[in-house]
């Protein structure tokens, strides 16, 4: 049985003035699926996700939901629809609450049962303590989630989320990951655009790369991986931590070492010869004195698939 | 609808009071600003004010004024020469510098030597001023006044004392104008029809030639027959001389005879009686001696006395000859008499002919000059009547003229006669000019409350909606607000209504602290000033609303929306009035919705009037209001295509 796809972008371009922003673009998004938008700032993912309900016209191409052009139906698209941005776009001078109700009732739900969904979206995002706190007052976390409360206020079938755990600290994102999940478990189709790759690729169905307007590629994060990568990752994290001076041993013993990145407090290797790498590393940790805290072999990233597809269109 | 609408104002409200300074200005800022300004403005007259007065010559008149001036609590400063007076005006240690004309020279005049800079004062001063004048100047025109209501009366008397002159004007007027109507008849009577063409000269002349002709041929056949009668006479005479020759011969040869008769007599002897003969030569002594004497003495007798007889005819004969003769020479002499006269009344009547001549060619001029004459006269006789038909007309008019004279005399002697006042107070206060003010117990206060009122609805108006626009579009929300699925035009009106409901919630807190703290009159008329505050708040409104729309910062709205409210406020009539702008920008500023605002509020709160009394103002503003709308909703989609870049 063949699946329908719930939205359909067919060729959409789009540009501002001479500036192309888009450029025929053109992918699926399945029903109750979580969908990734990947690309570097200014790819051009938000521009997609907003011309999605409607905000940008179209230059060319056009946005189908349920077979139906979205320009021929963007008040239906709204309704059904929940955006939650990267700006937070709530009120500071309202509370939580008053947020909530405020957009539901623009979205024309009935009084009564707004209050009632209003208190479930708090508790859904675990808000319900804040629930009389001005928006002004809640942390960058709470104000996510007081924003993804908002976009959902309407229960959408479809949730699109511009980098939802943008500017949160990890525990915040993981959080907001764990949200999205248990969100998308309601079968409510989510389509997030993201920039942190390693995050997306545990949670989204299936991903879409974009870069400088284009579509790369489309697929699960699995299916990326296989195609365009077979490097593995070494997450190494040590005290005092001198990582420099290890890659550059490595690299001198001459290791297969396709890429390095100092990502936090962590060295992250990758190599298609983990397990020799990995020898040699924590000999030479031993050797250096250098205090093990941290280590795990993975297999490429996203990160890696992306940066794969980009090398060549940067 | 209404519930979308309702909370997107809810939410403003909240935005707009999240700030618990915010909302104590909105609630504190009209309260404060009332009390301010109620507080200031509570009194309706003036304090602290110096003038300078310098006369050359103190007196009476300008003493008196100088009394009132000071009654008005001013103060009152005598200066030494203008030239100090009107230096402290420019110094400031003056309000104003009056300048008492010199009283020796009759100069009356008073200047005012003012700052115009102070304007509002400037008026205020000087309408004070000219008040305590006026009481002098009342004083000097009750003299004057009498004067002429004196004269006044003597003007009546003496039209009616010369009432009579005009009637006798007019009578005099209309004989002229019936005489002048008779002399025009007359004239227009006058027959000038004369045909001197009938008078045919010619014939005249023609006759009087064949008469001529006819004249000397007979004076010709009576000369003719003159001369043959005197031919005839001639031979008459000459036979008559012939034949008294022949008598005279006969006589001769009778005597002769008789001579020899007597010879032969006296030889006969009958001489004896020769002498007796001739003594008796008598036809008794012929027949005596006939009787007595022989027969041959007889015969020669008889023949002899014959004879005598025959001489004696003869000598008759020859008489009568001689007689004819003198006859014939007096015929002669009548006949050459009559040819002489004849000649004489021919050449005189010849004469009398050319004379006659002359005459008729004169005649034929005189006809020929007649015929002119008369023309000229016809004309001038049209030309008369035409002028007497005008000068009836004019002497017409004049009666009409002089019974308008008559008329207006009789009227303005009436008029003066009707004059109800004597008193020069009737004239110079015709109507008491008592000044009552429209609201008792008026104070500044209630002359600037209309003002006041449109001024903070026009900055609160034009800031808050302004700001509002501003911070919605400033505001992450925005887009939130964008992505739902209800109409634009719900944020537009919810950002209006907004607006609207708090510039009326600071309006009626104007208000209450106007009516508790200074008694200002608004209830009694609030349904009215309501529409007027609502259009006026709503003009205002849309134009903070279209400043919010054009401008992309916080800051330049603030500053277009403060900057356009100033405008509003300095082309009013707050600071200077309108009247003293150039004529271009007065109307303008006349056309502005402060100005027409401020006009309709002032009526309704000031005098209380009804809707229909400012009919026009309201319906300029609503045209305003709906001109500004479509300008809002202009503006708003531009500004949402430059967010939106499409």
């Amino acid at each position: 049985m063949v699946v329908k796809p719930l939205i359909r972008f067919q060729n959409v371009s789009k540009r501002f003035g001479n500036k192309h922003i888009l450029h025929n673009i053109s992918f699926n998004v399945y029903k109750s699926e979580i969908f990734g938008l990947i690309g570097s700032s200014g790819a051009g993912k938000t521009t997609l996700l907003r011309a999605l309900i409607g905000f940008y016209k179209l230059n060319g191409g056009d946005i189908i939901f349920k077979n139906k052009s979205i320009s021929h139906k963007l008040k239906e698209i709204r309704k059904v629809v929940g955006f939650a941005t990267q700006d937070n776009c709530i009120y500071d001078e309202l509370t939580a609450f008053e947020n909530i109700v405020y957009y539901g009732r623009l979205h024309g739900l009935p009084t009564k049962a707004l209050k009632t969904r209003a208190n479930y979206l708090l508790h859904l995002v675990e808000l319900s303590a804040a629930k009389d706190e001005y928006a002004d007052n809640l942390s960058g976390g709470m104000k996510r989630r007081l924003d993804l409360a908002c976009a959902m206020v309407h229960d959408p079938p479809v949730l699109i989320m511009d980098e939802p755990t943008a500017g949160l600290d990890p525990l915040l994102r993981k959080h907001m990951w764990h949200l999205i999940e248990s969100i998308n478990r309601k079968g409510t189709t989510i389509i997030i655009s993201s920039h942190l790759l390693e995050e997306i690729e545990h949670i989204c169905t299936r991903v879409a790369i974009i870069s400088k307007g284009k579509l790369l590629v489309v697929g699960s994060p699995n299916q990326l991986k296989d195609m365009y990568s077979r490097n593995e990752e070494i997450h190494l994290e040590c005290y005092p931590g001198r990582y420099n001076y290890i890659v550059k041993w490595l690299k001198s013993q001459r290791l297969p070492i396709t890429y390095h990145m100092n990502r936090g407090h962590k060295l992250v290797i990758y190599t298609p010869k983990a397990e020799t790498v990995l020898h040699y590393t924590l000999h030479l940790l031993e050797q250096m004195q250098e205090r093990l805290l941290d280590v795990e072999v993975n297999k490429p990233s996203l990160n890696e698939v992306f940066e794969a597809f980009t090398r060549n269109d940067r | 609808m209404i519930g979308e609408i309702g909370i997107i104002i809810l939410k403003n409200l909240r935005r707009l009071m999240y700030s618990k300074v915010s909302a104590l200005i909105v609630l504190l800022g009209p309260l404060l600003l009332m009390l301010i300004i109620g507080v200031a403005f509570n009194s309706s007259g003036l304090f602290g004010i110096k003038i300078g007065v310098y006369a050359d010559q103190y007196t009476n008149v300008s003493n008196q004024i100088i009394e009132g001036i000071t009654a008005r609590d001013f103060s009152v400063a005598k200066m030494d020469n203008l030239e100090n007076c009107v230096d402290s005006v420019k110094q400031g240690s003056n309000h104003l510098c009056m300048v008492f004309g010199n009283a020796s020279k009759g100069q009356k005049k008073v200047q005012f030597h003012v700052d115009y800079s102070k304007l509002n004062l400037v008026y205020t001063l000087l309408n004070m001023l000219s008040y305590e004048l006026q009481d002098q100047n009342m004083q000097i025109s009750m003299g004057l006044t009498q004067d002429l209501l004196n004269t006044l009366k003597q003007t009546s008397s003496t039209i009616q004392e010369n009432s009579d002159i005009i009637s006798e004007l007019k009578t005099n007027a209309q004989d002229m104008g019936y005489k002048v109507t008779n002399i025009q008849e007359n004239v227009e009577g006058i027959e000038m029809g004369v045909d001197l063409s009938s008078v045919d000269t010619q014939q005249a002349k023609t006759d009087l030639k064949q008469t001529q002709t006819e004249m000397k041929s007979s004076r010709n056949s009576m000369i003719n027959k003159i001369n043959k009668y005197e031919s005839e006479l001639n031979s008459v005479s000459d036979d008559a001389q012939s034949l008294s020759e022949s008598l005279q011969k006969l006589k001769k040869d009778s005597d002769a005879i008789e001579n020899n008769l007597t010879d032969v007599y006296s030889r006969m002897e009958c001489s004896s009686q020769e002498s007796l003969f001739d003594d008796l030569n008598s036809e008794l002594i012929s027949k005596q001696l006939q009787s007595s004497s022989d027969p041959s003495c007889d015969l020669i007798s008889s023949t002899l006395a014959l004879m005598q007889d025959r001489t004696s005819e003869i000598d008759n004969a020859i008489e009568d000859l001689d007689a004819t003769n003198q006859q014939i020479d007096s015929a002669k002499n009548d006949l050459e008499d009559a040819e002489d006269e004849i000649d004489s009344s021919y050449d005189t009547l010849e004469d009398r002919t050319l004379l006659m001549q002359a005459n008729l060619a004169k005649l034929d001029e005189t006809i020929d000059t007649a015929e002119q004459d008369i023309s000229d006269i016809n004309s001038k006789k049209q030309s008369l009547s035409s002028e007497l038909s005008s000068i009836k007309t004019v002497a017409d008019e004049g009666v009409e003229s002089i019974e308008l004279v008559e008329s207006a005399m009789s009227g303005v002697a009436s008029n003066i006669d009707s004059l109800t006042f004597a008193d020069p107070n009737a004239i110079i206060k015709p109507i008491l000019s008592e000044i009552k003010p429209i609201m008792k117990n008026k104070k500044t206060i209630d002359y600037l409350f209309p003002s006041m009122v449109i001024l903070v609805i026009t900055f609160i108006s034009v800031l808050l909606s302004s700001t509002i626009v501003m911070k919605e579009k400033s505001s992450k929300a925005y887009f939130r607000n964008f992505i739902t699925p209800i109409k634009d035009v719900y944020f537009v009106i919810g950002t209006f209504l907004t607006s609207l409901f708090i510039v009326l919630i600071e309006c009626l807190i104007l208000f209450i602290v106007a009516k508790l703290f200074f008694n200002v009159n608004i209830f009694s008329n609030i349904h009215n000033i309501i529409v007027v505050i609502l259009l006026a708040a709503s003009i205002f409104i849309c134009i903070g609303m279209i400043l919010g729309n054009l401008f992309n910062s916080e800051e330049t709205t603030t500053l277009a929306a403060i900057s356009l409210s100033c405008i509003f406020f300095m082309f009013s009539s707050m600071i200077i009035p309108i009247e003293s702008m150039k004529s271009l920008v007065g109307s303008f500023a006349k056309a502005s919705p402060f100005v027409i605002s401020e006009s309709a509020l002032r009526q309704q709160v000031i005098f209380g009037t009804g809707l229909r009394s400012v009919s026009t103002q309201v319906i300029y503003l609503a045209l305003y209001l709906v001109g500004l709308l479509v300008l809002a909703e202009l503006t708003r989609l531009v500004s949402k295509k430059e967010m939106t870049k499409n």
